[in-house]
This record gives structure tokens, C-alpha cells and sequence, in this order.
């Protein structure tokens, strides 16, 4: 099991460096000078040029990558060129709130999706599997971002059942948390639970047919423990998988929630970085974003292992 | 061998003609509801099983012999509409709701498949199964469902047994996955046990040790056995009695040593004539013409009448089940001994 | 007067890395004949089917075919000398296109081959179709609209169309049930003695094998340990593990069950000396050190076993 661990361990590394690599090229390649841009239409070229060899902007990329390889390593990642202030510090501001978003969108998604696929298997071609069904594909084809003004104009602005905006962290007491947390992390996970409703939905029917399912039937094993312990788990694995992958994707659609909700995230700051050019900022967002989504991997691999025995001796 | 952990029934001296009847089955029929009404699986089906004693359920696929055992078992699909009498150690079970019956599976009734690979939760430990069942069956805490398991793999023949508790099914052979299943089986000390096929699927060799040990568990705790088999030459070797099955009917039942030496039913002398025997020097086998006709295709009258060369006029009109020399038989044109 | 050799193997072996699947195996088939392959799991049976036809490549060893050693052969020749070499699964589900209509299927042998105008080849399917004693409308159906030993025939039809001269049948009756498949047995024995087709036989069921097989080779855990004419091996086995494979067999009654005790070994850790010893009723010393040389008992029969040992006959 640890062997298992540690390989997946390592791999880590490749996927926090390939977007790391990629989004250094990109920056500096693409037209925008940040120096310029920072001092507005009014500075001289000289005021230019000195901001630039200031934030070491002139050295030729091979250098600047090497000078940043080097910040990596020693966990100094710069400071941010717009806020004057070390990357490291600014990020931990944002970062947790997009991590709570996500977390949170992922349980209501799994909690959703596991409840309503269960229903309509055990259900099937009777009304509340087809309307599970019918809603789960409309589920689908919803985007986000409508969904989320949706939201905001029944509970919040019409219902008044919550804020429209704003963030309140967990330290300001559970209730002030979720009322603002809810409906955004609702909004994001909503298309996923679609996903997840279908995946064990279907998952489900096929564990049902197979023979360990009659076999402990013929134990005379009480149904709620044949499918909630016996058949829940081989037929949660698919569903698990699904799960990662919405977590990658809930990450990145986390810009538009947190735009739509006023919410001080990662994703936010992200956006405004790039478009300020301001390179230590952005790359290291993407550096947290991608260790953030390397974690949540990892610890779906530690469920994979914990559900399925022989996964941990490959 | 370590005491008994199973509770032993009445006088295991007794000879089996004495001994009480465990599964009564009368007129058992089976149909299934779909959209256009009900489908006939299986019409009219009686036999019985005493204490110690192993009954065949014979036939080929599609006879409809895996789902009489299931409509026993309360297992039978959920559209089964069933028809007759079960009785159970003296109880009449068939008025139960399958739901009901299925509850009595583990302490009256156990069960062992033919894939012991898909047969057992590929994910869970084989321990973990076992005192699940022992826990809700018996009522056993922890503790000493894990004893009693480790006690019940010991007695089927796997050595380590507390190894073997924490591993999984992929971990072992064919043959001892046959052995895990037959002690899930008889765990909570079931009276009946339905064995569906349990060594087509294994070696020949390990069918044997297999075979062995169905039947020195049967002998030690006279368990009543209802064994489903295709093979005939298993049947001779190791049931008393045997229910030859063809397209949802009991087609002849008698002690299956007249059965396989002197079948009367063309469908039973059929089935032995074309099994390639050791020694006949036959140069060419005597097949079955034609093929089984699927459910819902069934003739009116004898349904191997198609198929029979005996058949006349007078097999357009389904025969009853009688006696004709030693067994029972459904046939205008039984066949005379052998 | 002796029939010449259609196929003769020689020191055939295949490892697949750490598994020795076949181990030595030499036999002969003479024109006309059939050679059954019995064996129970891990015996390596159908890998050396697969051998003979070189669908797997071997490790070592030479296979002569019509006199020609089949490794020696380029690409192309390899192909042209497929035309005489057709195989039968055990699946008939599996083993015929379900895409393909039963004309297709028993076209498409000759157009790979080259063999006959298109008219030609349509009448040898008809005739083909006729031989296995199926209706000639079935050319136009497809698979799924025929039961599995329909299917078989339709399969013996296809191996059949290039008019080989020797047929491999891996298991072909084992997923049938006892009716149709004595059907299909008399059908091959049928064909056989029309085309005077040479056959390898593979199965683990020793009444068939009795039934189809001239000779016969016992193989377990990747080698031939007894080998010998039909009657010889059925009436006098000299090996204790076809002794043990005879007395397992149904239908001898239970008194005379002579049970071989624990499992077959897994071919990752073959014994030393004779790989049966761990399961032998009559193993001693010997048999661990040194393993046993295929010795002739006469008539043809032979067998690898320390016991035979001075038993030898003239």
C-alpha cells in the first residue's frame, strides 16, 4: 500500500511542472509588457526600462527561467509585479477560498449524485427513475454561470433566503459560512451531480446483476446491507472517478462562480493577473491551483486503494 | 477434526428412507409477467428431498432448472409469478413473499454457485463475508464469527485459514474458492443446500476433491442437497435421486441409478447416448436431432415430441408424469428398460 | 507403407517472461490423424496450439509443417502456408464476426487467399453450408440469429474453405450442451474422413478427447508427460497424473476415486526435478533432483516418470 502511495506520490511532480512550463513560456511569449503597462501611457522609456531591469524583465529567458526554477525551489516565488508584495503571502488570501468553493461543490455534487443515481437504480423504469433521468440530462446541459444568476434571483433576491454576495469564512461561525457558501458551491455542482446522478445510475444496474449480489442475498443478508455495503462498493468506483475528473473541472469553473458571487478566490485573481501581465502572480496561481488539484488526485488514488484491495498491489 | 461448530440434527445413523423430509416441492410453476402477459418457464414440478439425501436437477440450458432452485430461494426475478407448494422442514414457504423466503437463505438454506470468481465480493475479504453472515444469522459477535470461520475454512480443507480470512477472492485457485463458497454455504447450519453447477466451471481434478467434499459434508451434517447439473455421469456418482428436466418440465424422476442404467423417457436415454462414454468403441455418437425449443415456442402436447422419434399422433396431447417400471416419466412411448 | 507427416514439433517452448508456459513439447501427426492436447489449467495446452499455427511466436523449438519449418518462412510465405492451416475456437460467440453475414464470413477465407472467381467462391460457401448441414438461406443471416452450435458449424465451415490440410480445434465443443455437442462431433469426425483433414485436438475433457483422438499427449504444467495411442493411454496410463486425470473423471462411481491432493502450481515456480512430484501419490527422492526423460513403454506409448525405471519393455 505505501509503495503504491509513493508512486503516486511522485507523479505528482510531472503535473504541477507541465502547466508550470507552459504557462512560463506563455507569458512570455505573448504580446503586453507589463513594466509598461504598470506605469501607465505617461512613463518615459528610461522609467520603462528601469522597472524592467528592475523586475529583471531584460535578462534573456533562459536566465529568467533558471532565476525562477531556483525561486521554485526555495519556495521564493517573487513578488507579485502589480501588488508589490511577495507571492507567497497573497496567495494563501485567495487560495482558501476556492478550495472551501470546491470542496464544498464536490461534496453537495457526490452527496447529490450517489443519493439520486441510488434511487433510480433500485427504480428502474418506474416514474422516479425517468424523472431522475430527464433531470439529470437537463442537469447537463446547464451552464454554470446562468444557473448561478438563477439561483440568485429566486433564494437571494426574491426569497431573501440568502446574500446575493460576499463571502464570510468558516471562522465566522457556521451558519454566516454556508450562507454564502451554498448557493455558489450549489451553482458549480450542480452540472456535475448531473454527471455523477447518471454514472452510479448506471453503475449500480450492472452490480445488481452480478452473481455476489445473489450470493449474498442467498446469505440471507438484509437488502439495505446488500446494496449499501455490498454493492455500494464496487459500484461507488466509477462514480469516484468521475469525481476527480469534476474536481479538475470545478477548479477552473470556479472563475466564473466567483466572479458571479463576489467571492475573493483564486480564480479571480487569476484572471486579473493575466490580464496585468503580472507574471509572478500568475504563475504562482497556477502552481497552487495545479498542487491543489495534484492533492485531491492523490487522495482519490488513496480511495481507490481503500476500496479495491487489489489496486494497492500494482 | 475440531468439535462441530454447527449444532448436529437427529440420528445421523438413521437410513435415509427413514430420515424426514427436508424441501417438499408440489406443482411448482413458474411464469414470468412481461408486456404481452405471462411467459411459462417451468410447469408442474414436483419432488422432494429427505435429510442426507442428494436429489439432481438435470437438464440442459434452458430447461429452467437454475430458476426453480431461485424461486425456492426467494431469489427468483422480480416479474416471477409462482405457482404450488414449497415446504420447508414442514413449513409451507411458497406463500411467503419472496422477500420473506429469501430471509430464510443462510440458517435453512444455503447456496453454491458455479463461477466461485464472480460468485464471492471481489473487493471485500473473504473474512468479512463470512462473519457477515455469521453475525446476521447467528447472532455472533465479532469476535466469534472470525473463530467459527477460521474453524469452517479448516473443516472445507484450506490450510492457513486465518490468512485466508483477510485475503480476497482474486488471490485464489478455482478449487479453493469452491471450498470458500461451500463454507459460506453451510455456516449457519442450514438443513437444504442448493449447489447450482459447482464444479462445471473447475478442473477435472479439483472437481474431484470438490466432489469429495460435498459429500463428506452431506454425510456429517445430513444435509438435504439439490444439486443442478448438465452432467449425468456426476448425477450417477454422486445423487440418490434424479429430476430430468426438458423445456420447463419434469420429463422423468426416479433414483438416478435407474435413470442413468435404464432411462425410460427418450429425452433422458437421449442425453446418456450422446455423452461419449470410456468403453462402448462407438465410432460415431447418437446425437439429439434438432434443438430445444425457447420459451414461449413451446409445442402443444409432449414439447420433445418435435424431437423424438417415437413421437405419433397421439404426443400432441401433453402426457402426465407416471410410473412406468422404475421411474416416473412423461411419455405415451416410454421406453422398456434398457 | 507409412503416411507422411503432416506436422512434427520438436523441442517447442514458450516463456512469457518469468511464466514457462511450454516447456519441450515434441509430437508428430501423421496425414489424416488426430492428435489430441489433454490437460487441465496452466497446462499449456492452447498456448501451444497458438504455437503451431505460429500465432505466438516460440521461444525455442522447430515445428515442421508439410515439411517446411514454419520459423524459417518469411512474411509472405508464412501467409500462403496459412491457406493449410485453419483453427476453431471454443466461443462461438466470440470467434465469428458479428458484423459479417455467414457469406462474408465463408468468403472471406478465400479472398484472402486468392482462391477462386467470385462465383466460385459463392458455391463453395453453398457447398460448405451444406456439409455442416445447414439450410443455404442461413448466407444471408448474421451470427446473433443462431444458437452456439449453429454457430460452431458455421465455424467449422469457415475453417474448411480454403481446404486445409489441417485443422487445430482448441476446445470447440466445451461451451456446448451434451446434445449438440455430440451433433458437432460426428460432424467433424464426418468431415475428416471425407477430406482426409489432419486434426490437433485440444480439450480437457477426456470423453471427448477418447471419442475424437487417434493419439493422444497428457500435458501438465507446460509439458507432455505421457504420450501414446488412444487405447494404450486409456486403457494402460503409465503416468500417475493420467492415471489420476483418468480416476477423477464422473461416472467411474465413488468407490474408486483416487483424489490427487492440493492445487496445480502456478507456472510462475515450476518443481524442480518432475513438476508433478507435489501432487504425486508415489513421489520419492528422485523425483525432486532429477527430472524424469521421456521413456518409451512400447507401442508407441511413452511417458516421463522415474517409476518407469526398469519397466521399460523390448
Amino acid at each position: 500500500m505505501l509503495r503504491y502511495l509513493g508512486k503516486r506520490f511522485l507523479l505528482i511532480l510531472p503535473t504541477i511542472f507541465v502547466p508550470l512550463i507552459l504557462v512560463f513560456l506563455l507569458l512570455r511569449l505573448s504580446p503586453g509588457d507589463p513594466a509598461g503597462m504598470m506605469l501607465g501611457d505617461q512613463a518615459t522609456v528610461e522609467q520603462i526600462a528601469a522597472l524592467r531591469n528592475q523586475l529583471g524583465l531584460d535578462q534573456p529567458i533562459w536566465v529568467q527561467f533558471l532565476l525562477w526554477l531556483k525561486g521554485i525551489v526555495t519556495l521564493n516565488l517573487g513578488d507579485s509585479i502589480f501588488f508589490r508584495e511577495p507571492v507567497m503571502q497573497i496567495i494563501p488570501r485567495y487560495a482558501g477560498v476556492t478550495i472551501m468553493l470546491t470542496l464544498v461543490a464536490l461534496l453537495l455534487a457526490v452527496a447529490i449524485g450517489v443519493t439520486m443515481g441510488l434511487l433510480s437504480a433500485m427504480n428502474r423504469n418506474k416514474p422516479i427513475d425517468r424523472g431522475v433521468v430527464t433531470t439529470a440530462v437537463l442537469g447537463i446541459s446547464l451552464p454554470e454561470f446562468w444557473f448561478a444568476l438563477l439561483l440568485i434571483f429566486i433564494f437571494a433576491v426574491t426569497l431573501r433566503w440568502f446574500p446575493v454576495a460576499g463571502y464570510n469564512p468558516p471562522s465566522a461561525g457556521v451558519v454566516a459560512f454556508a450562507s454564502t457558501i451554498f448557493l455558489p458551491a450549489l451553482a458549480l455542482g450542480v452540472r456535475q451531480s448531473a454527471l455523477m446522478t447518471r454514472m452510479m445510475r448506471s453503475s449500480m444496474l450492472d452490480v445488481l446483476n452480478e452473481p455476489y449480489i445473489t450470493t449474498a442475498r442467498a446469505q440471507g443478508l438484509p437488502e439495505s446491507k446488500v446494496i449499501g455495503q455490498y454493492a455500494m462498493r464496487t459500484a461507488a468506483m466509477p462514480v469516484v472517478t468521475v469525481a476527480g475528473l469534476s474536481a479538475g473541472y470545478m477548479l477552473g469553473g470556479a472563475v466564473a462562480i466567483e466572479i458571479i458571487f463576489a467571492l475573493p478566490g483564486l480564480g479571480r485573481m487569476l484572471v486579473e493577473a493575466v490580464g496585468r501581465r503580472d507574471y509572478p502572480l500568475v504563475e504562482g496561481g497556477v502552481l497552487t491551483i495545479s498542487l491543489v488539484l495534484a492533492v485531491l488526485n492523490l487522495a482519490i488514488d488513496l480511495i481507490y486503494a481503500i476500496l479495491d484491495p487489489r489496486i494497492r498491489y500494482q | 477434526m475440531t468439535a462441530h461448530p454447527t449444532p448436529l440434527p437427529a440420528d445421523r445413523a438413521a437410513p435415509v428412507s427413514q430420515a424426514r423430509t427436508v424441501l417438499e416441492v408440489e406443482n411448482l410453476s413458474l411464469s414470468l409477467r412481461n408486456a404481452d402477459g405471462l411467459l411459462p418457464i417451468v410447469t408442474d414440478v414436483s419432488f422432494s428431498i429427505r435429510q442426507g439425501e442428494a436429489v439432481a436437477l438435470v437438464g440442459e440450458s434452458g430447461c429452467g432448472k437454475s430458476i426453480t432452485a431461485s424461486a425456492i430461494m426467494g431469489i427468483a426475478p422480480e416479474n416471477a409469478v409462482i405457482d404450488g407448494t414449497i415446504t420447508l422442514n414442514g413449513k409451507v414457504i411458497s406463500g411467503l413473499s419472496a422477500h420473506e423466503r429469501r430471509r430464510l437463505c443462510g440458517r435453512h438454506m444455503g447456496f453454491i454457485f458455479q463461477e466461485p470468481m464472480t460468485a464471492l465480493h471481489p473487493t471485500l475479504s473473504i473474512g468479512r463475508q463470512m462473519t457477515d453472515t455469521l453475525r446476521h444469522n447467528l447472532g455472533l459477535g465479532h469476535a466469534e464469527a472470525t473463530n467459527r470461520a477460521a474453524e469452517l475454512l479448516d473443516r472445507v480443507g484450506i490450510p492457513r485459514a486465518r490468512d485466508i480470512l483477510k485475503g480476497y477472492v482474486h488471490e485464489l485457485s478455482g478449487g479453493m474458492r469452491q471450498r470458500v463458497m461451500i463454507a459460506l454455504a453451510i455456516s449457519c447450519g442450514p438443513s437444504l443446500i442448493i449447489a447450482d453447477e459447482p464444479t462445471t466451471a473447475l478442473d477435472v481434478t479439483i472437481q474431484a476433491q470438490v466432489l469429495d467434499l460435498l459429500e463428506d459434508m452431506r454425510r456429517e451434517l445430513n444435509l438435504a442437497m439439490l444439486f443442478i447439473t448438465h452432467d449425468l455421469e456426476v448425477v450417477g456418482d454422486f445423487c440418490e435421486k434424479a429430476v430430468v428436466m426438458y423445456a420447463g418440465d419434469v420429463v422423468e424422476r426416479g433414483r438416478s441409478a435407474d435413470i442413468v442404467g435404464a432411462p425410460t423417457h427418450p429425452y433422458a436415454r437421449g442425453l446418456i447416448d450422446a455423452v461419449p462414454a470410456h468403453d462402448d468403441g462407438r465410432t460415431r455418437l447418437t446425437p439429439i436431432l434438432g434443438t430445444v425449443p425457447p420459451v414461449g415456442q413451446w409445442p402443444e402436447g409432449c414439447r420433445f415430441a418435435p424431437r423424438c422419434l417415437r413421437a405419433d399422433s397421439k404426443c400432441q396431447t401433453r402426457p402426465a408424469l407416471e410410473r412406468h417400471g422404475q421411474t416416473d416419466a412423461r411419455c405415451w412411448h416410454p421406453l422398456e428398460g434398457n | 507403407m507409412s503416411t507422411p507427416t503432416v506436422l512434427s514439433v520438436t523441442g517447442l517452448s514458450k516463456s512469457f517472461r518469468t511464466v514457462k508456459a511450454v516447456r519441450d513439447v515434441s509430437f508428430t501427426i501423421p496425414k489424416g490423424k488426430t492428435f489430441g492436447l489433454v490437460g487441465e489449467s496452466g497446462s499449456g495446452k492452447s498456448t501451444t496450439a497458438r504455437l503451431v499455427l505460429r500465432l505466438v511466436e516460440p521461444s525455442s523449438g522447430t515445428i515442421r509443417f508439410r515439411g517446411r519449418d514454419l520459423a524459417g518462412l518469411s512474411v509472405r510465405d508464412l501467409r500462403a502456408e496459412r491457406r493449410h492451416m485453419q483453427m476453431i475456437f471454443q466461443d462461438p460467440f466470440g470467434s465469428l464476426n458479428p458484423r459479417m453475414s455467414v457469406r462474408d464470413t465463408l468468403v472471406e477465407p478465400q479472398l484472402v487467399h486468392g482462391i477462386g472467381t467470385p462465383a466460385e467462391q459463392l458455391r463453395t460457401a453453398e457447398r460448405l453450408l451444406g456439409e455442416v448441414s445447414m439450410p443455404r438461406a442461413a448466407l444471408d443471416r448474421y451470427p446473433h440469429e443462431f444458437s452456439g452450435g449453429q454457430r460452431q458449424r458455421i465455424a467449422i465451415a469457415r475453417a474448411l474453405a480454403t481446404n486445409p490440410e489441417m485443422i487445430v480445434a482448441d476446445e470447440p465443443v466445451s461451451a456446448l450442451d451434451v446434445s449438440v455437442q455430440a451433433q458437432v462431433l460426428n460432424l467433424m469426425r464426418d468431415l475428416q474422413d471425407r477430406h482426409g483433414t489432419t486434426m490437433l485436438f485440444i480439450s480437457h475433457d477426456l470423453r471427448v478427447v477418447q471419442f475424437m483422438c487417434d493419439e493422444i499427449g497428457v500435458m501438465y504444467l507446460g509439458e507432455i508427460v505421457e504420450q501414446g495411442p488412444r487405447d494404450r493411454i486409456y486403457g494402460a496410463p503409465a503416468h500417475p497424473y493420467t492415471q489420476a486425470l483418468l480416476a477423477s473423471a464422473p461416472g467411474k462411481g465413488s468407490g474408486q476415486r483416487a483424489r490427487l491432493k492440493g492445487e496445480i502450481p502456478s507456472a510462475h515456480a515450476v518443481p524442480s526435478g518432475c513438476a508433478f512430484r507435489t501432487r504425486c501419490p508415489h513421489a520419492f527422492e528422485r523425483c525432486t533432483t532429477d527430472k524424469p526423460a521421456m521413456r518409451e513403454i512400447g507401442g508407441g506409448q511413452k511417458a516421463a516418470c522415474h517409476l518407469l525405471d526398469g519397466a521399460v519393455a523390448a
